[in-house]
């Protein structure tokens, strides 16, 4: 069977299921990419078990049939030299052979027979549908915070809840805190919640595009984003959230608003000098100024910064990271930070934007 | 050229350290043969130190009671008492640091002692030595011999090859003689030569320390590494450490093990006892102010023959010193590594050790009320003793905490 495509689209197509291989497996045929040819249509598919990835692709060709490509696939076509590409298979003995330019590979591909797939072409309705573009600034404001230490399980999930009119986005670490609030008044969502792999989404945000929308469609133990001609389906944990938004302080005993791109810089200053596995840097606000320092066993700095402050004076010590975490991913001019004493959490807010906050435990010095 | 300063280094070694010390705390045993040994019913039943008269009927340390008495029928048995032999070695660092500062205790009963400096004012090293000799005689009634080097392996070969047979308790080595008097040892009076590098070196045929020495260095490395080359250096009288006082390094960890009083199978059973070990682990970094990043387990088989057990270690999510955290991760390190069979000692460790404070505070632990229960709990246990508040599991069978309570190194305080 003969496959002639541009470079770019079998790349882009590649490059996208590469995500879900896993690096290593004890399960053989998982290792490879399954490549379908159905009718019009050229479909990839690779899976660690956990996520599938599946990129379907209008393409004219002369026979139907399936076949195990191997990894090394994604590299050779990512090098390969013209901008054409005509691939060779027979579905027989599995031998692929590629051609672009001047350069001609053979591969030996594998019998597709033990390849798991659990794509169904049944899936549930989709429950949500966003624009790309959107859903891609809402998650890089809300993975991030997720744990990716593997002794709590539940941590390592952002929860997405619905409700009515609304979606809730919760991530935590048990340090700090995200929650997103999306509210739309056309959807009537039934109250369902679903705790999805913070590693999957850090994948999808790698393969989302710009354009078009995506679509999200939760079934039992799974999961299924669909965008452009790409399908990603994760497995969904199992494990209960537990109910942090109760910490959300309502009060604040100091506020204050500052420039998020002066603070950033101010704090990545500070950073440089913050040390060990805690990584604090001292903040203090008195009389409308905000005193950002640092003192470690390198050295020390300190600078101040202009705000406009309510209510107490405040000294507190936070871990830097988490303090540029935020920052990094925000885009509005200014921000706002809520404290509660010097044990307190920290809340960090868009100014006249009421859906999200990004809550941050203080160290507590003695 | 300048003449580099001859480094004046001392081991002294307490003779029969326990037995001295039961002698010395009870004159009537004074010329008799005695035995300090642990209670015959359990494994601890093997002599820990027998005085100069017991030795001479053949009693080793490590024989079993019932073996002495064959050898010795009218030896007297002594059970050990482990505070008074700490607090003994204690008061011989005392006596030693009036002659330096810089001695470094290398164990219960031996010590090293750098007198580079301070030599001079005892009239020379020789002089110095005698004068500690006495000094610890007449004051503890202990007799101390002492090895002197140009560094700590040359002092500790003086001290165990010649200045315990030695009539003025004290030899000198040195790099001028230190072939001449050495090399016509026996290869097992090397240090760091044990039972097993010992048939080793026999079946190369080298059988003395000066065979040893007149092999190629590279020769040694090859066959065992970087402990080969150790040998060869031994061998040559060749040692760069340096006496350092430990004041100054940090505590890396705490760790506690102990060999059981049986071999245990059953596994409630084993886990009972690691978490006693867990909580003791734990009471000890924060009597320190420290929490511990990393848990370290160890489990060795019973079968002397066939060793089994592991020995494994994993990072806490984050640093603790609480067994309520530490424990969790101890049971699954165990259950994962356990191979069923029957355990003889058990090790456990918190290490990587952080101070206290400042600490990360955390959504979901209620850390606070858990150290606020740890901080009363531990102060009761201080006041009243370790059997004063404990857990329920403590009263199950296998479990250690009552047995433990109030002993030392396993073995009576």
């Amino acid at each position: 069977m003969l496959i002639s495509l541009p470079k770019d689209q079998l790349s882009f197509c590649l490059d996208t299921v590469e995500k879900a291989l896993p690096t290593h497996s004890s399960v053989q045929p998982i290792e490879n990419i399954l490549l379908e040819c159905h009718g019009q249509w050229l479909t990839f598919t690779a899976t660690n078990l956990e996520q599938d990835i599946c990129v379907k692709i209008p393409n004219i060709h002369d026979s139907s049939g399936r076949i195990l490509l191997p990894p090394k696939i994604v590299d050779i076509v990512r090098y390969l030299p013209a901008a054409d590409v005509n691939i060779e298979i027979s579905f027989d003995n599995y031998r692929i052979d590629i051609k672009s330019g001047q350069s001609n590979y053979v591969l030996y591909g594998a019998d597709p027979t033990d390849f798991p797939l659990t794509r169904s072409e049944d899936d549930p309705e989709s429950i949500l549908s966003l624009e790309q573009a959107d859903f891609k600034k809402i998650l890089k404001k809300v993975v991030f915070a997720a744990s990716t230490d593997e002794s709590r399980p539940a941590f390592n999930g952002v929860l997405l809840y619905f409700k009515d009119s609304q979606i809730s986005l919760t991530a935590s670490d048990t340090y700090r805190l995200v929650v997103q609030d999306l509210i739309n008044e056309n959807w009537a969502f039934e109250e369902q919640r679903w705790l999805i792999p913070a590693k999957a989404l850090r994948e999808l945000l790698k393969i989302m595009g710009e354009e078009g929308e995506i679509t999200i469609s939760p079934k039992s133990k799974r999961v299924v984003f669909k965008f452009n001609q790409v399908y990603f389906a994760t497995r969904v944990l199992e494990e209960k959230y537990p109910d942090v938004r109760g910490v959300i302080p309502t009060a604040f005993k100091t506020r204050i608003l500052t420039e998020r791109k002066l603070f950033e810089e101010s704090v990545a200053r500070a950073g440089l000098l913050a040390e060990g596995i805690n990584q604090a840097i001292h903040f203090s606000i008195h009389d409308h100024r905000f005193e950002v320092k640092v003192s470690s066993q390198i050295g020390k700095m300190e600078e101040s910064l202009q705000c406009t402050q309510e209510g107490e004076d405040v000294e507190v010590f936070v871990n830097a990271k988490f303090v540029m975490d935020i920052l990094k991913v925000l885009e509005q001019k200014e921000i706002l930070i809520d404290f509660h004493s010097k044990n307190g959490p920290l809340v960090f807010k868009i100014p006249g934007d009421d859906s999200y906050i990004y809550l941050v435990l203080p160290i507590k010095m003695e | 050229m300048a003449q580099v300063e001859r480094r004046v280094i001392f081991l002294a070694d307490m003779e029969s350290f326990y037995a001295s010390v039961e002698t010395a705390r009870n004159p009537s045993l004074r010329g008799k043969p005695v035995a300090v040994c642990g209670d015959p019913a359990l494994r601890h039943g093997i002599v820990l130190a027998a005085s100069r008269e017991a030795k001479a009927f053949g009693v080793k340390t490590g024989a079993p009671a019932w073996e002495c008495r064959r050898l010795c029928p009218w030896i007297i048995f002594v059970k050990p008492h482990m505070q008074t032999y700490i607090d003994y070695s204690l008061q011989i660092t005392r006596i030693f640091e009036q002659f330096t500062d810089r001695v470094v205790p290398y164990s219960i009963d031996e010590q090293f002692l750098d007198l580079t400096g301070s030599a001079h004012l005892f009239g020379g090293p020789r002089q110095a030595a005698a004068a500690i000799i006495e000094k610890i005689w007449e004051e503890l009634g202990i007799r101390c011999r002492i090895g002197m080097g140009e560094n700590p392996l040359q002092a500790k070969m003086a001290c165990d090859c010649f200045a315990k047979r030695s009539p003025e308790l004290f030899f000198e080595l040195n790099h001028d003689n230190y072939a001449a008097h050495t090399w016509p040892l026996p290869i097992g009076d090397l240090f760091g030569v044990g039972h097993r590098m010992e048939r080793n070196f026999h079946r190369m045929g080298v059988r003395t320390i000066g065979h040893l020495a007149a092999l190629e260095r590279q020769a040694l490395k090859r066959l065992w590494g970087v402990n080969g080359e150790l040998l060869w250096l031994n061998a040559h009288g060749i040692d760069y450490s340096i006496i350092e006082t430990g004041a100054a390094a940090p505590q890396k960890g705490v760790g506690h093990t102990a060999t059981l009083p049986r071999d245990y199978a059953r596994p409630e059973e084993i886990e009972v006892v690691l978490f006693e070990m867990t909580e003791e682990v734990c009471f000890r970094a924060r009597a320190l102010g420290k929490m511990g990043c990393v848990v370290h387990v160890y489990c060795r088989g019973a079968d002397f023959d066939y060793p089994t057990g592991f020995s494994r270690q994993k990072r806490l999510p984050e640093p603790s010193d609480t067994a309520a955290a530490v424990y969790p991760l101890v049971r699954r390190l165990f259950r994962l590594h356990w191979d069923g069979r029957p355990i003889r000692a058990v090790g456990i460790s918190l290490s990587e050790l952080v101070e206290r404070r400042p600490v990360q505070l955390s959504l979901v632990n209620d850390r606070e009320r858990r150290e606020a229960l740890n901080r009363a709990a531990d102060r009761i246990r201080e006041r009243f003793g370790k059997t004063s508040l404990f857990r329920a599991v403590s009263l199950t069978p296998g479990a250690q905490l009552f047995h433990s309570a109030g002993r030392i190194g396993g073995h009576e305080a």
